[in-house]
């Protein structure tokens, strides 16, 4: 096959000093990396696509026809709560998903060969336990956040409920990131989340805004379009979103912990690596 | 690590009209076991045919033996001949890492096994930070390297290596020559080596080939042939 060679050579130098930079070079060395996960993600994503359009076609959709306004009201309530439940068995597939895709990540940020299904048999193995953990508080906050708003009729109060449940978000992506590096308690996970999410206050501030946003794609009103959204989340930016998350924590744990810890994994797969 | 013995090895390619073109013509030498045996001559001489022969790319009449046995007789897992060319024979979608575990992924090593080797491997060559790189942004030079890894990680009896430095930048022909080397002595394989340059050839191997005009003219311990000049030998009467 052929290939242009480049005209120099690539040196230490050229390797990415940063996480941030090394994050920013996953596009250019391994892009198609991003899609692969994607397409994976989506695949173990499909059983929630499939419980939102039964929910909204099957269900909500032929009811809004035959019921009146406040009835429908008192059904859809019902209805997204018994839900809940299916979504909760839903994000169950996708948290192995996630379970399998972290090992990937994280052989990736460590510039190690990776071995794609291999590694991502493994990575479930080895993490499913704890992010069954994760996948249970997630289901949880996420059906506590429907019941909130519906029982309590102060939309202030909900909004701010909701944003409470809502910053538990990069708590949990952040004990997620350890669980791939770190054999460690759970509470002491949580203990060094809240440790690591305050040095990095605006990372943290970021995820939770991502969160909100994929929290407003409820919001629309096309339901076609609401799953195309969900679609493009999983395939496109889910990769990339948890590639780059995983990116700061390791720049945290490298600050924070490795150095000092854990020297083997201090700056792995960066320029550092190699002049130690 | 094998004894390579050709008898009366010869190679005739057919033209278009059926014409006979001998290309190797009753060829019978010995390239020693475990060390490195060069083999010069003109452009069109015969030595890559050579090369495709011990290679079984191309039919031949004759004898190849390794260690007594004939290599046509033998299958290709039993051969264990490593190839380094002239091209750069890596695959460019495929990381650093990847093409240096193509070939064990092909013989379905497990995985801990294919990354022990390749990290072996990588840091045999000086490789081991260029190993999340693709082709592309590597160099003439480091890319010969990691197609010298590749030949090498199966820990073949035999490599022949058909003018590796002949696509490398000028800048880095001495690195990589000192590379392949190095890693020749100490994997301590059976190395066959093509080469236009003498001076190269002194280097790299302990004795000479001279192939013209598909006849093996001589065969010369290096350090016989000591300082000669660096310009390439064709002069019979000089190198006798």
């Amino acid at each position: 096959m052929k290939f242009r060679p480049a005209k120099k050579e690539f040196s230490l130098d050229d390797l990415p000093e940063t996480r941030g930079k090394q994050f920013l070079d996953f596009f250019k060395t391994r892009p198609l990396l991003f899609l692969q996960t994607g397409l994976v993600i989506l695949l173990f994503a499909l059983p929630f696509l499939l419980t939102f359009l039964v929910k909204y076609y099957a269900i909500l959709l032929p009811a809004s026809k035959t019921m009146e306004e406040v009835e429908y009201l008192s059904f859809y309530k019902t209805t997204t709560l018994v839900f809940d439940l299916f979504y909760g068995i839903s994000f169950f597939f996708i948290f192995v998903a996630l379970a399998g895709i972290g090992r990937i990540i994280r052989q990736w940020a460590w510039g190690e060969g990776i071995y794609f299904w291999h590694d991502f048999k493994k990575g479930i193995k080895q993490n499913i336990k704890v992010f069954s953990i994760y996948w249970f508080l997630f289901s949880l906050c996420f059906f506590l956040n429907d019941l909130v708003s519906f029982l309590i009729n102060n939309a202030i109060v909900v909004y701010i409920i909701s944003g409470l449940i809502l910053l538990l978000l990069p708590l949990m992506m952040m004990g997620l990131s350890q669980t791939l590096l770190y054999t460690n308690t759970f509470i002491k996970v949580i203990e060094n989340s809240f440790f690591y999410c305050l040095k990095k206050p605006l990372m943290t501030l970021l995820f939770f805004i991502f969160g909100c946003g994929v929290m407003c794609l409820g919001l629309i009103d096309q339901i076609m379009i609401q799953a195309i959204c969900y679609v493009a989340l999983f395939l496109l930016i889910f990769p990339i979103l948890i590639t780059g998350w995983h990116q700061v924590c390791l720049s945290i744990f490298d600050k924070y912990t490795n150095k000092e810890y854990y020297p083997n994994l201090y700056l792995k797969g960066l320029r550092g690596e190699f002049l130690k | 690590m094998p004894t390579i013995e050709l008898k009366h090895l010869s190679v005739t390619y057919l033209g278009k009209k059926n014409e006979q073109y001998p290309a190797l013509k009753d060829i019978s030498c010995v390239f020693e076991n475990k060390k490195v045996s060069c083999i010069m001559g003109e452009s069109g001489g015969g030595k890559t045919t050579l090369l495709r022969a011990l290679s079984s790319q191309l039919s031949y009449d004759g004898l190849i033996l390794s260690d007594g046995k004939d290599i046509e007789k033998m299958s290709m897992k039993e051969r264990k001949i490593g190839y380094v060319q002239q091209e750069f024979a890596l695959y460019p979608h495929m990381t650093i890492f990847d093409n240096l575990a193509f070939p064990l992924k092909l013989e379905r090593d497990d995985f801990k096994t294919i990354t022990d080797k390749v990290n072996e491997m990588a840091k045999t060559l000086n490789i081991s930070y260029l190993l999340t790189r693709k082709p592309r942004q590597l160099s003439t030079g480091q890319i010969q390297k990691v197609c010298l890894g590749r030949a090498l990680i199966k820990k073949p009896e035999l490599i022949l290596l058909d003018e590796p430095l002949s696509n490398v930048d000028g800048p880095q022909k001495e690195d990589v020559l000192r590379t392949i080397k190095n890693a020749l002595e100490a994997y301590g394989v059976t190395a066959i080596y093509i080469t236009h340059n003498l001076k190269e050839a002194i280097y790299i191997s302990s004795k000479i080939y001279l192939i013209e005009n598909g006849t093996l003219e001589w065969v010369k311990p290096s350090s016989e042939l000591g300082e000669v000049d660096i310009a390439y030998i064709f002069d019979k009467e000089e190198s006798e």
